[in-house]
């Protein structure tokens, strides 16, 4: 169904960056638990009314919101310098968002509601965001970020609609630290391909991606990779025959394709790609095991 | 007896089990009575009866053994066993969860059931279906929405319930426990003491073509995701929210 909201309130934009802005929020410490901030407001520019109330959000790594800090009304909030410290459960400084309001208590139709006048939309720490001012042109996104956690299997694949992919790595086996650094390119290749095969089929498959943003900067990403149009990218995995479900094979080629220009040509920081480092790591496994068979006899 | 977790080895040999349970099922053509044999049941008793496959949870927690009404009856007992367990060590430890499948198996497994997924039985580790867990879901949904959990587990213990599954896949819904309230005040017919029927789905198929469910719960979601950008609806009265609704709620607002 169609909707349309009717924007009869303009709301007051709340500076997160450049020099003095409204509001900075910092980590102060990141613990298995969850993440300790520090926040830092400044509204009185604005000139908002004094009752109005300032609250800040924060979201999870699936979007969720939890329940707002209230950080007082604007008469409370009247010094030069206003800061706070939160403890923030179950996320981390990676994934964390946060939304700051300004809202007004009024009345629609009789009914007491409480009307947002201001507001911020915030997805880094006020640090981190300078330092990527700092290196804008060296600062790449990464699609397929990764991250440990205890789990059964060596590796997963997180998706959720709109959220970036994680390649979750099993905790305590440094396997993380071996990827991230280019230890060993074996691990990497056998990883990679396999976690790229998985993500590139649950886009085809779950029709909940398929507005999916990061499902979209991907697309982009291998169009950029394999040269070829987005629009003659797969649209399905499988496809229904009357009762029947099929795998389509021209997908699965795609897939493997795909995979293997993504995976097998990537390039580390030297300018050497992983497939070669795989075959040079193997050979000299082959080689070593060779002279070792030939000094025992 | 006292809650356990499995070992490893013991978590191993269960979802073994119960892999084997769903094969067995599937061989009888879904029929879950046929399928899970006399052999298959003794399994059970022996993997919940030989302790080496578990140990004993710290501090001691007694747990007994019995029916429940509902699935909300069930929640409301496992949120008493383990309210003094941090939430955060016991939220997604597998092994409790799964040991405590294993423990009532005979509550939250029925052939009067009508599905028989894994995720029912053995913890995912999935979002969107982490929460098809018979045992840990009732406990979370009343931990989180207390007595407006009610709507979502209504029905037996072995039941799949809908409007849970309506309910909690939207982030809106997750941590805005008001939302739960909001949605027991309009759906859930306290006379009758249970859901209002034809509410839990936002579409339905009518001569073969989508329709949309007026004042649905998905409809409610879609208004609160709109509020939620114009309004601080957190600080917001649940009574203000609903009488903010569309027409199409009116029936239900009384």
């Amino acid at each position: 169904m169609p909707q349309t909201t009717l924007n009869i309130i303009n709301e007051i934009k709340i500076t997160k960056q450049g020099i003095n802005p409204d509001v900075k929020i910092n980590l102060i410490e990141e613990k298995l638990t969850g993440i300790k901030i520090s926040v830092e407001v400044d509204l009185k520019r604005h000139n908002f009314d004094t009752d109005c109330k300032v609250s800040l959000q924060s979201f999870d790594r699936r979007g969720s919101g939890f329940e707002p800090f209230i950080l007082g009304s604007i008469i409370d909030l009247a010094n030069d310098k206003n800061e706070f410290r939160y403890f923030i459960p179950e996320v981390n400084k990676d994934e964390v968002r946060f939304r700051l309001l300004v809202s007004k208590v009024g009345e629609l139709k009789k009914i007491k509601v409480n009307r947002i006048i201001g507001r911020c939309e915030i997805n880094k720490f006020f640090n981190d965001e300078n330092q990527v001012d700092d290196k804008k042109n060296f600062k790449t996104e990464s699609l397929l970020p990764t991250k440990e956690q205890d789990i059964g299997t060596v590796f997963k694949i997180e998706m959720i609609p709109d959220r970036k992919p994680y390649l979750i790595l099993k905790s305590g086996c440094n396997i993380k630290y071996n990827l991230d650094n280019n230890i060993d390119p074996i691990q990497k290749t056998l990883i990679y391909t396999s976690a790229i095969r998985e993500l590139l089929t649950n886009y085809l498959i779950d029709s909940r991606f398929e507005n999916c943003i990061y499902k979209e900067k991907w697309w982009k990403l291998i169009s950029e990779k394999v040269g070829e149009s987005i629009d003659d990218f797969p649209k399905s995995f499988l496809t229904i025959d009357r009762e029947a479900v099929n795998i389509e094979m021209q997908t699965v080629n795609w897939i493997n394709e795909v995979s293997e220009i993504m995976v097998s040509n990537l390039l580390d920081s030297s300018g050497k790609k992983l497939i070669a480092k795989f075959i040079e790591k193997n050979t000299l496994n082959e080689n070593r095991y060779s002279e070792e068979t030939e000094y025992g006899v | 007896m006292n809650i356990r977790r499995f070992t490893e080895n013991g978590h191993v040999k269960y979802i073994k089990l119960y892999n084997k349970i769903k094969d067995s099922i599937n061989e009888e053509n879904k029929n879950i009575e046929k399928g899970y044999t006399v052999a298959l049941q003794n399994e059970i008793k022996s993997l919940k009866e030989d302790i080496s496959n578990s140990e004993e949870i710290f501090p001691k927690i007694e747990i007994k053994n019995k029916s429940f009404k509902d699935s909300y009856e069930f929640g409301v007992y496992l949120n008493k066993l383990l309210e003094n367990q941090e939430y955060s060590n016991i939220s997604f430890d597998k092994k409790l969860w799964d040991w405590l499948a294993l423990f009532y198996f005979e509550n939250i497994f029925s052939s009067n059931a009508r599905g028989y997924n894994e995720n029912r039985y053995i913890l995912s580790d999935d979002w969107f279906t982490v929460y098809r867990h018979l045992v840990r879901t009732p406990w979370y949904v009343v931990r989180t929405y207390g007595k407006f959990g009610k709507l979502f587990l209504s029905g037996p213990s072995y039941f799949g319930k809908d409007w849970l599954e309506q309910f909690i896949s939207h982030r809106i819904c997750e941590k805005y426990t008001k939302s739960a309230e909001i949605s027991y005040y309009l759906y859930y017919d306290e006379k009758e003491d249970k859901p209002k029927p034809g509410y839990s789905k936002k579409f339905i198929r009518i001569k073969n073509k989508k329709t949309l469910v007026k004042a649905s719960l998905g409809r409610l979601v879609d208004k609160l995701n709109q509020y939620n950008e114009i309004y601080n609806i957190w600080d917001m009265d649940t009574k203000d929210i609903i009488n903010l609704l569309p027409k199409e709620f009116s029936k239900l607002r009384t």
